[in-house]
C-alpha cells in the first residue's frame, strides 16, 4: 500500500452535525476524506494514528 | 449425411478479457499527460494505474509519448530529471499497478489448481536492467528481470503457479496483487539472490542485478502494451476501445463538474445537491475540490460520500446570488 505524508488531519461535520469525514492535507493536497477503511488514503490515517505519527483534530 | 461433432478450434487463452492490467496501452491519463518532478512523493501522477512507490532523492517526469510500436499510439516515458547516482541503501524507486483482489480469481491463488501467469509489455530507451516484481498482499513475492535497449523490444516473463496456501485470496475490493516495476533499489533491496519460486519476502532477493534508472539525467525509458494474463504464454497485447479502457480507469479516479446556484434569503441559507459518478468506484473516495467560480459560499463540503455518489453541501454567507459553478470534484478510490 503506498504510504502518503499527511498533515492538519481534522474532522468534518455535515449538516447534522454528523462527522462526515476527515479534511487533510496529503502530499501538499487539501482532501476530504471519507470514513471509509477501504479508501486508502483513511486506513493509512488511521495507521499513522496508531503509530502515533498523527492525530485527528475534532471538528469545529 | 452423418452427423459429426465439431469441436471449437480455438485456444481458450486467447479468448479475450485476458488482460488484467488496466490502461496497458497507455491511452488514459486523466490527471495530466505530463507530471514532472515524480519521486518526491507516492502516488499516481500521469497515466492513469500507474503509480509510484518510492524513497528517492531522484527525480523523473512522466509523459504520454506518441513513440510507440507498431499498433500502438501511446507510450509512458520516463525522463530522469535529476540523477541520484549513489542511492543510499533504503532509496527504491518503484512503478506499480495494484490490481484488485476479485479480479485475479482466475489465478486461484493458494489453491492445487494455481495457475502460472504472464507478463507482458513493450519497453525501449537508455540500456538498462530492470525488475518487474508481483507481489501479494501477504508478502509473497517473486521477480524477473528483463533488459532494455534502445529499440522497442516485446519482454514476456512467465510466474509460476503459487499453490501455496498462504497465498490464498479473498476476493474483494482491496488490493490482490501488485505488479512492481523497480527501477532503483539500494543495496537493502539487492545483494541476493531471485527465487524461482514464490517467497515469503526477503527483501535482498527482491531486485539482483537492478540498473538505476536514476544514474544519469540522459536516461530514458518508455513502456506500453502491458499484459497480465493466466497462462505460460504471452498472447497479443489485448486491445480495448478507448471508451472502455476509460470507464475502467475512472473505476479508481475519476472527476466530476459541479455547478450549484441559488438565491439565498439569509446567511447559512442550505444548498443541498446530489452528485452521481460516471461509474461506481472501487470504494468510497476521496474529494478534493478544486477550480470554478465561487461567491457568497461558506460552507462546502462533500457529504455522504459513497462509491456510487455524494451530497454537495453549500450554505451562504450572505443574502442575494450565491453560486459555485464549474466546481471540479476530484475522486479518487486508488488501491
Amino acid at each position: 500500500m503506498i504510504s502518503y505524508v499527511i498533515q492538519n488531519a481534522k474532522y468534518y461535520k455535515d449538516m447534522d452535525d454528523v462527522n462526515s469525514g476527515i479534511q487533510a492535507t496529503i502530499d501538499g493536497i487539501s482532501c476530504s476524506v471519507p470514513l471509509d477503511p477501504a479508501n486508502t488514503h483513511y486506513a493509512e490515517i488511521l495507521k499513522q494514528v496508531a503509530d502515533g505519527t498523527i492525530t485527528i483534530a475534532d471538528a469545529d | 449425411m452423418a452427423l459429426s461433432k465439431v469441436n471449437p478450434n480455438f485456444v481458450s487463452q486467447n479468448l479475450g478479457r485476458r488482460n488484467l492490467i488496466i490502461n496497458g496501452d497507455m491511452t488514459v491519463a486523466q490527471r495530466a499527460t505530463s507530471a514532472t518532478g515524480v519521486g518526491a512523493a507516492n502516488g499516481y501522477y500521469a497515466l492513469d494505474r500507474f503509480g509510484g512507490v518510492l524513497s528517492t532523492t531522484g527525480r523523473l517526469t512522466m509523459s504520454q509519448s506518441t513513440d510507440a510500436p507498431n499498433g500502438f499510439s501511446k507510450s509512458m516515458k520516463l525522463d530522469c530529471t535529476t540523477a541520484d547516482a549513489s542511492p543510499t541503501a533504503g532509496e527504491y524507486f518503484i512503478l506499480q499497478q495494484v490490481i484488485e483482489a476479485q479480479d485475479i480469481k482466475s489465478m486461484a491463488r493458494g489453491t492445487s489448481g494455481a495457475k502460472e501467469v504472464t507478463v507482458s509489455f513493450y519497453v525501449k530507451g537508455t540500456a538498462a536492467t530492470y525488475v518487474c516484481e508481483m507481489q501479494d498482499e501477504s508478502s509473497r513475492e517473486l521477480s524477473k528481470t528483463f533488459n532494455v535497449t534502445t529499440a522497442w523490444e516485446r519482454v514476456e516473463l512467465t510466474f509460476p503457479a503459487d499453490t501455496n496456501v498462504a497465498a490464498a485470496t479473498t476476493y474483494d475490493n482491496t488490493a490482490g496483487i501488485y505488479l512492481y516495476f523497480w527501477l532503483q533499489a539500494g543495496t537493502n533491496f539487492k545483494g541476493g539472490t531471485i527465487p524461482t519460486t514464490w517467497a515469503s519476502q526477503t527483501n535482498t532477493d527482491r531486485t539482483a542485478g537492478i540498473s538505476n534508472f536514476f544514474s544519469s539525467t540522459s536516461n530514458e525509458l518508455y513502456m506500453t502494451g502491458v499484459q497480465m494474463e493466466v497462462g505460460d504464454t504471452a498472447t497479443d497485447f489485448e486491445h480495448r476501445s478507448f471508451g472502455e479502457e476509460l470507464q475502467l480507469c475512472k473505476r479508481y479516479y475519476q472527476v466530476v463538474e459541479a455547478h450549484n446556484r441559488f438565491r439565498a434569503a439569509a446567511g447559512s441559507n442550505i444548498n443541498t445537491n446530489s452528485v452521481t459518478y460516471f461509474v461506481e468506484m472501487r470504494a468510497t473516495p476521496t474529494a478534493v475540490k478544486s477550480g470554478g467560480i465561487v461567491s457568497n459560499i461558506g460552507y462546502e463540503a462533500t457529504n455522504s460520500v459513497t462509491a456510487k455518489g455524494l451530497r454537495y453541501e453549500l450554505t451562504s454567507t450572505s443574502s442575494g446570488d450565491a453560486y459555485q459553478l464549474g466546481r471540479n470534484i476530484t475522486l479518487s478510490a486508488e488501491l
